[in-house]
C-alpha cells in the first residue's frame, strides 16, 4: 500500500514512517504545501493523510486539489485543530475520515484498513485470516465456516486487532478505540480485559488458534505466523 | 424601579406636602385679607353712624335700624368690660328671607353721643365672602395642581430626553459580548458628564475586544501547539512497545509515561472544549431528544454500570425536547451519567427521570450533601479520584449555562441529585 504522509512535524513523521513500512508499506512524505501538491500531481497513492496546518498553506486547499484530479486515494484528515467546522469542512470537500491528534499509530492504522475496504469492492470485500473470516457489512465472523456469535464490543477489538496484526496494541489505543473521546476516564482497562478474556475464549471454543498475546503491563498482540 | 419612574415618584411626594402647605397659607392669607376687609368696612359704618349721632340724623338712623342693618341703643356703660370700645365677633343671625340662622361679622361699639351713650351693634352675612374665599381657593388650588402636573409632565419628559444617552449605554453595556467582535454605537451627547461615560466605555470595550480575542487565539494556539508534541510522545510509545524483550521495569515506565500523556491529552481537550463552549463557538442548534442521548449514554457506560452492580432506572413520561448543539448535549449527558457513575457505591442505584420540562438524574452516594458552591467548579474533587479531572461538572454547567438551561445540585433523601432544567426562555425558542 502506498501512503502519502503531509505533516509537518519530523518526529511524527518518523513515527508514522517507522509504524506503516513495518508492514511493507510505501510511505512517502510530504513537510509542506508545495511539495505535497508536487506529489499528488505526479503520483497515485492508496491513501493520504493530510494535516490542516501546513507551512505555505491549508490542507484543506489540498483535499480540493486531490479530489479535483480524480484521485481515488483515501483520505484521513491528521489535525491537531480539534475544530468542528474544520472537521466538517474537510468531510464535505470529500476526506473520508477525521483523526485529531494525539492519536495512536494502531488507531489511525484500522483506520486507514477500514477505509480502504470501503474503497475497494465497496466495502463487500470479507476478511480472510486464516480460519478467520469477517463479513464487515454484516458484522458477522466465522471461524472454519461457523458462525461465532460476538459482542458488538468484542467484534469491534477483533477487527482493531486483525488491523494491527502482529503489533503490540496498547490498552489505552483498546479504550480510545471502543469509547471513543470518554475512553480511559472510568476504570476501562479492567473491562477491556474481560472483553478481552470473553472475545479469546469464544474464538478458542470454535477451535480457533489462539492468536491473542497478553503482554505485560501493556496491551495484546494478535499475533499470526507469517 | 426605572430611573424615570423612580424621580418621578420622589418628585410627587416632595411637591404633595408642600402643595399642602402652600395651599394652607394662601388660604389663611385670603382669610385674613377678607376678615380684614370686613371688619374695615364694618368699622366705616360704625364712624358713619357716630356722624350721624354727632348731627342728629335721625333720618338716617331711623332707616338703618328700619333695614335690621344695626341696632342703637342708649346705654350708661361707655366701654366693655375688658375696657375696649369695639369688639368684633362671629355670631349667628336668623335671615328672613332664607328662614335659618347664617353667619354673621359683627361689630359693637360704644359711641359718644351728644346727649348719652350709645351702643352700636352692626353685622354682615360672611357667606359672600366664604364664596369669595371658596372661589379664590379652588382657583389657587386649580393653579397649583396644573402647574404641578404640568411640571411633573415637563420633568418627565426632560429627564427621558437628558438621560436618553444614559439608556443608551445601560442598553450597550447590557447586549455587549466581547466575543461578538463589535463595539457597539454610543448616543452622542452635549453632556459633559454623558460624554465622557460613553467615551470611557467605549475605550473599555474596545481594550475587552483585543484582549479577549488575544486570549482566544493564544488559548487556540497553546491547545494546538501542545497537541503535537502530545502526539509525537504518544506515537513513540506506540513504537517503543513494540520492541520485543521489554524489561518489567521499562514496561511500567512506559505505561506511567502513557497515562501521564493520556491525562494531559483530556485535560488540553476538556480545556480547549470550555473555552470554546465560553466562547460560544457551538453556534448550530436543532432540537434533540434527551431520552435517546441518555440511553446512547447509558450504554456507553454499561460496562461501568455493570461492573459496580449499579441499580438502573430511566423513567421517561414525556421526552425533554431541548433546543441546542446535539455535540454539546452528549457531552452534557455524559458528564452527568458518568459523574453518577463515578460517585456511586457498588450495589447502588441511580434513577435518571426525563419529563417535558427536566431530567433528574439521582444517585446513591456518601451520605453526606457536596457543597454547592463548589460543586460546579473548574477542578474542584469532591474526593480524590485519579481518574477524575475535576472538570466534567464545570463543563456540564458551562454546557447548561450557554444552552438556555439550568443545572442545579440538591441533596434529597441521601441521594444526589443533578436537575437540569428547561428555562422560560428556551421556552419561547421553541
Amino acid at each position: 500500500m502506498k501512503i502519502l504522509l503531509i505533516e509537518d512535524e519530523p518526529e511524527l513523521q518518523k513515527s508514522i514512517k517507522q509504524y506503516f513500512e513495518m508492514e511493507g508499506n510505501v510511505v512517502e512524505l510530504a513537510s509542506n504545501y508545495t511539495k505535497a501538491q508536487q506529489k499528488i500531481a505526479l503520483y497515485d497513492y492508496d491513501c493520504i493523510l493530510v494535516d490542516i496546518t501546513l507551512p505555505g498553506g491549508s490542507g484543506l486547499d489540498l483535499i480540493n486539489e486531490v479530489k479535483n484530479q480524480k484521485s481515488k486515494a483515501g483520505i484521513i484528515i491528521i489535525s491537531a485543530k480539534n475544530a468542528l467546522d474544520d472537521k466538517i469542512k474537510g468531510l464535505d470537500l470529500g476526506a473520508d475520515d477525521y483523526l485529531p491528534k494525539p492519536f495512536h499509530l494502531s488507531e489511525l492504522n484500522s483506520r486507514i484498513k477500514a477505509l480502504i475496504r470501503r474503497k475497494s469492492f465497496d466495502g463487500n470485500l470479507e476478511i480472510i485470516l486464516n480460519e478467520i473470516r469477517i463479513s464487515p457489512l454484516e458484522r458477522t465472523v466465522f471461524i472454519h465456516d461457523e458462525l461465532v456469535l460476538l459482542t458488538s464490543k468484542e467484534y469491534d477489538l477483533l477487527l482493531y486487532f486483525i488491523a494491527n496484526k502482529n503489533r503490540v496494541v496498547s490498552k489505552s489505543a483498546l479504550a480510545e478505540h471502543l469509547w471513543g473521546d470518554d475512553a480511559d476516564r472510568l476504570d476501562n482497562f479492567d473491562f477491556i480485559y474481560n472483553h478481552v478474556k470473553n472475545l479469546r475464549k469464544k474464538l478458542v471454543e470454535k477451535k480457533c488458534e489462539d492468536y491473542l498475546h497478553t503482554i505485560y503491563g501493556i496491551g495484546y498482540n494478535f499475533k499470526i505466523q507469517r | 424601579m426605572k430611573l424615570l419612574s423612580k424621580t418621578s415618584l420622589y418628585y410627587v411626594l416632595m411637591s404633595i406636602p408642600l402643595l399642602l402647605l402652600f395651599g394652607f397659607v394662601c388660604y389663611q392669607v385670603i382669610t385674613d385679607e377678607v376678615k380684614h376687609s370686613n371688619d374695615e368696612l364694618l368699622l366705616n359704618r360704625v364712624h358713619l353712624i357716630e356722624h350721624y349721632l354727632a348731627e342728629n340724623d335721625s333720618v338716617s338712623i331711623d332707616f338703618l335700624i328700619k333695614t335690621k342693618e344695626a341696632t342703637i341703643t342708649k346705654t350708661l356703660k361707655n366701654n366693655f368690660r375688658n375696657g375696649s370700645k369695639i369688639i368684633f365677633s362671629d355670631t349667628l343671625i336668623l335671615d328672613k328671607s332664607e328662614n335659618e340662622m347664617a353667619p354673621n361679622r359683627m361689630i359693637s361699639a360704644f359711641v359718644q353721643g351728644e346727649k348719652a351713650n350709645f351702643q352700636i351693634k352692626i353685622w354682615r352675612s360672611t357667606i359672600e365672602y366664604d364664596e369669595l374665599i371658596e372661589g379664590i381657593l379652588y382657583l389657587l388650588v386649580g393653579i397649583l395642581a396644573t402647574f404641578f402636573l404640568i411640571s411633573l409632565v415637563l420633568n418627565f419628559w426632560i429627564s427621558k430626553k437628558m438621560w436618553q444617552p444614559f439608556y443608551t449605554a445601560v442598553n450597550n453595556l447590557e447586549g455587549f459580548r466581547a466575543s461578538d467582535n463589535r463595539v457597539p454605537i454610543f448616543e452622542k451627547s452635549t453632556t459633559r458628564e454623558f460624554a465622557v461615560l460613553n467615551n470611557s466605555l467605549q475605550k473599555m470595550m474596545g481594550k475587552m475586544i483585543t484582549d479577549y480575542n488575544s486570549q482566544k487565539k493564544f488559548t487556540e494556539n497553546a491547545a494546538h501547539e501542545i497537541q503535537t508534541p502530545l502526539a509525537v510522545i504518544k506515537s513513540k510509545v506506540d513504537l517503543l512497545i513494540q520492541s520485543e524483550n521489554l524489561q518489567e521495569n521499562e514496561v511500567d515506565l512506559i505505561v506511567a509515561i502513557d497515562d501521564a500523556c493520556a491525562k494531559m491529552s483530556r485535560l488540553n481537550k476538556s480545556l480547549l472544549l470550555l473555552t470554546k463552549i465560553e466562547n460560544r463557538q457551538f453556534k448550530s442548534t436543532e432540537m434533540v431528544a434527551v431520552a435517546k442521548v441518555v440511553d446512547a449514554s447509558l450504554l456507553l457506560f454499561e460496562d461501568s454500570i455493570a461492573n459496580k452492580k449499579i441499580n438502573l432506572l430511566h423513567n421517561t413520561t414525556i421526552d425533554l425536547l431541548i433546543n441546542m448543539n446535539s455535540d454539546l448535549c452528549l457531552v452534557l449527558i455524559n458528564n452527568l451519567v458518568q459523574n453518577a457513575i463515578r460517585h456511586n457505591t457498588i450495589g447502588g442505584s441511580i434513577t435518571i427521570t426525563t419529563n417535558s420540562n427536566e431530567i433528574i438524574v439521582e444517585n446513591t452516594g456518601i451520605s453526606q450533601a457536596l457543597d454547592t458552591s463548589l460543586v460546579f467548579e473548574r477542578f474542584h474533587k469532591s474526593i480524590a479520584t485519579d481518574a477524575s479531572l475535576g472538570l466534567g461538572l464545570a463543563i456540564a454547567y458551562e454546557i447548561a449555562e450557554v444552552s438556555g438551561l439550568s443545572l442545579h445540585y440538591q441533596f434529597v433523601n441521601d441521594r444526589h441529585c443533578f436537575v437540569l432544567r428547561v428555562l422560560q426562555s428556551q421556552k419561547i425558542f421553541l
